[in-house]
This record gives structure tokens, C-alpha cells and sequence, in this order.
């Protein structure tokens, strides 16, 4: 799989699967761990190394891939590695703010409508915070808006 | 008033003087007395009642005139202390109706200057009780609201906030 285009429709498989930021950043500190492990092949098959080092969306990514005969020999495992590394640093970062804890739907229904309306992977950091009552607080490329519920009923006693 | 009772007093003692000099000639008596002889004794004596009746005749003349001018002066300083006193008493009684009017208007600026004070607390304590109602209403609020919003009104909460930035394109790329 030399193919960048190849490349970055196998990234897919796994980006397609991370939708929270924490998901991401989990990934990303498991593909620093198994580029280690790359240049130290030895008996098995790569997965099989990694398998109680990584969470389980990287190893059944590797795995996928081995089975699909499209994971890159051992000479050039690292730099598909750093491939990967790179292109999930290029992913987009929402941080939400919610009154509530969101469901893992919900969090996938809401990630799915961020791509879907700004047309690229999106990545959510969720964080809950009850004093904003309802609605939500959005803070994107060092950007931030309060549509929650309390910056509401500030603005209305305010206006009184 | 002193310095004029002397001068009037001088002019008497001189006028009278001059008199008794006038007589002396007249009469030919000299002024330093010699030895006279018996014969003179007499008519020397005669001489000098009659001169001392004239001079307190003059004396008495000049005490008079010099009586009523007196009062005629004291009567003009009696005139002039009334008439002082009579603008006197004028100008006090202005002085005592400056001072009621002005006593009477800065009580009445006094007063108006309190009312304004008043009126400034009363406002200033109503607007921190009305700011201190408001606060209490939206923390409650914000802890009823809190409380009563299910998960399902929260993730239709959510979703229209989302609906809100995207149509104020706020996630848009610069």
C-alpha cells in the first residue's frame, strides 16, 4: 500500500470509528507506542504484538489490514505509522460544552451532524458543565459562542 | 467740643482784659499802682468797685453768650445723635430684612438640597434592591430550569443551538 490515495482510504476505516476527541488523542498516543514496536519484528504478526499494548480500534484497524494482506512490510511500517500520525493531527477539533451527559448516540448523532453541515472530519471534546443549564457553548479554531440556556436568562434580566 | 470751650473761654478772658485796659486809660489810672497820697485812696477805691461791677457785668455777658452757645451746640449734637439714630435704627431694621430673606432662602435651598439627596438614596437603594431581586430570580430560575429539563428536551436544546451557529455560520472557515 505505497498508494497515498490507498493510504488515506485505509485511514478512513479507522477515523471513521473516532468521533470524540479523547478517542483521538487515545489513538494517537497508541500509534506513538506501536512506531516503537515497528522496528522490532519478531515472532508473529505485527497485530498480534500490539494487541494488549493498544486500545481496540487500533488493533482491529492492524488487523484488518493484515488480513486484507494491505498492512506495509516491516521496512516500511514506520513510515506509514507517521503517515497516520499525521493525518489524524489534520483532523478538526469542536470543543462542546453541555449541561447533561450526553449518550455515546448522541454524541455520534451530533459529530455526524458537524460533518455532515461544515463537509470534513470532525472530532468532539465534550464537556459537561449543569451550570449552563441548556443548550450548548461552542469553541472552535480559538473562536467561542455561549447558546446555552443561562447566557439566555442572563441577557433577559439584563435587559430588564 | 473740649478744645472749642477752651478757645471760647480764651477769647472771654481776653475780651475781658482789653475792657479793663480801655478803662484804665480812659480813667487815667496807670496800670502799675504808685504810692498814692492819701487824697487818691478814696477815688482809687471808688474806681475799683465800679471797674469789678463792669467786669462782671462783661463776665456775666460773655458767661451767657457763651451759655447759649453751648446749648446751641449741644442742642445741634442732640439733633445729630437723633437723626443718626434715625438712619441707624433705618439701616438695622434693612439689615435685620436682608437677613430674613437670606436666613429664608438658604433654609428653603437647605431643604431643597435634602429632598434631592433623599430622592438620590431612594433611587440608588431601588435600583440595588431591584438588581439584588433580579439576581435572586435568575438563580432560581436557572436552578428550576436545571432541575426540569429532561434529557430528550436537553438534546433538542443542543441540536437547535447547533442550528443557531451554523445559520450565524459561526463553525465556517474564515
Amino acid at each position: 500500500m505505497n498508494n497515498i490515495d490507498d493510504q488515506k482510504v485505509s485511514f478512513r476505516l479507522l477515523v471513521d470509528s473516532i468521533f470524540t476527541a479523547d478517542q483521538l488523542t487515545r489513538i494517537q498516543d497508541d500509534i506513538r507506542t506501536i512506531s516503537q514496536l515497528a522496528f522490532k519484528v519478531g515472532a508473529g504478526s505485527f497485530s498480534s504484538q500490539i494487541k494488549n499494548r493498544v486500545g481496540s480500534s487500533l488493533y482491529l484497524y492492524i488487523l484488518s489490514l493484515e488480513k486484507e494482506k494491505r498492512l506495509p512490510a516491516a521496512a516500511s511500517l514506520g513510515n506509514f505509522l507517521s503517515n497516520l500520525a499525521g493525518f489524524l493531527d489534520g483532523i478538526d477539533k469542536i470543543t462542546l460544552t453541555l449541561a447533561f451527559e450526553p449518550s455515546v448516540d448522541f454524541q455520534k448523532e451530533i459529530v455526524l451532524w458537524l460533518e455532515n453541515n461544515l463537509g470534513r472530519k470532525i472530532v468532539v471534546d465534550f464537556v459537561v458543565h449543569e451550570g449552563i443549564i441548556g443548550g450548548l457553548v461552542i469553541e472552535y479554531h480559538g473562536k467561542y459562542k455561549d447558546y446555552s440556556k443561562a447566557a439566555e436568562i442572563n441577557l433577559t434580566a439584563n435587559l430588564q | 467740643m473740649i478744645t472749642l470751650l477752651v478757645l471760647i473761654l480764651v477769647l472771654n478772658i481776653i475780651l475781658a482784659f482789653l475792657v479793663l485796659i480801655a478803662i484804665l486809660k480812659i480813667a487815667k489810672i496807670p496800670l502799675v499802682k504808685k504810692p498814692e497820697s492819701a487824697k487818691n485812696t478814696k477815688l482809687s477805691k471808688k474806681l475799683e468797685k465800679s471797674l469789678e461791677a463792669e467786669i462782671e457785668k462783661l463776665i456775666a455777658t460773655a458767661g451767657r453768650r457763651i451759655d447759649a452757645k453751648l446749648l446751641e451746640y449741644f442742642q445741634a449734637l442732640v439733633d445729630d445723635a437723633v437723626k443718626k439714630g434715625t438712619e441707624l435704627s433705618s439701616f438695622i431694621e434693612k439689615q435685620q430684612g436682608a437677613i430674613v430673606k437670606e436666613t429664608q432662602f438658604l433654609a428653603a435651598r437647605d431643604i431643597t438640597k435634602l429632598r434631592e439627596d433623599l430622592d438620590r438614596y431612594r433611587a440608588d437603594k431601588f435600583a440595588q434592591i431591584e438588581l439584588q431581586i433580579k439576581g435572586m430570580i435568575t438563580n432560581v430560575a436557572k436552578q428550576v430550569l436545571g432541575k426540569v429539563i429532561d434529557v430528550s428536551t436537553h438534546e433538542e436544546l443542543v441540536k437547535a443551538a447547533l442550528e443557531r451557529a451554523k445559520r450565524e455560520k459561526f463553525m465556517s472557515h474564515e
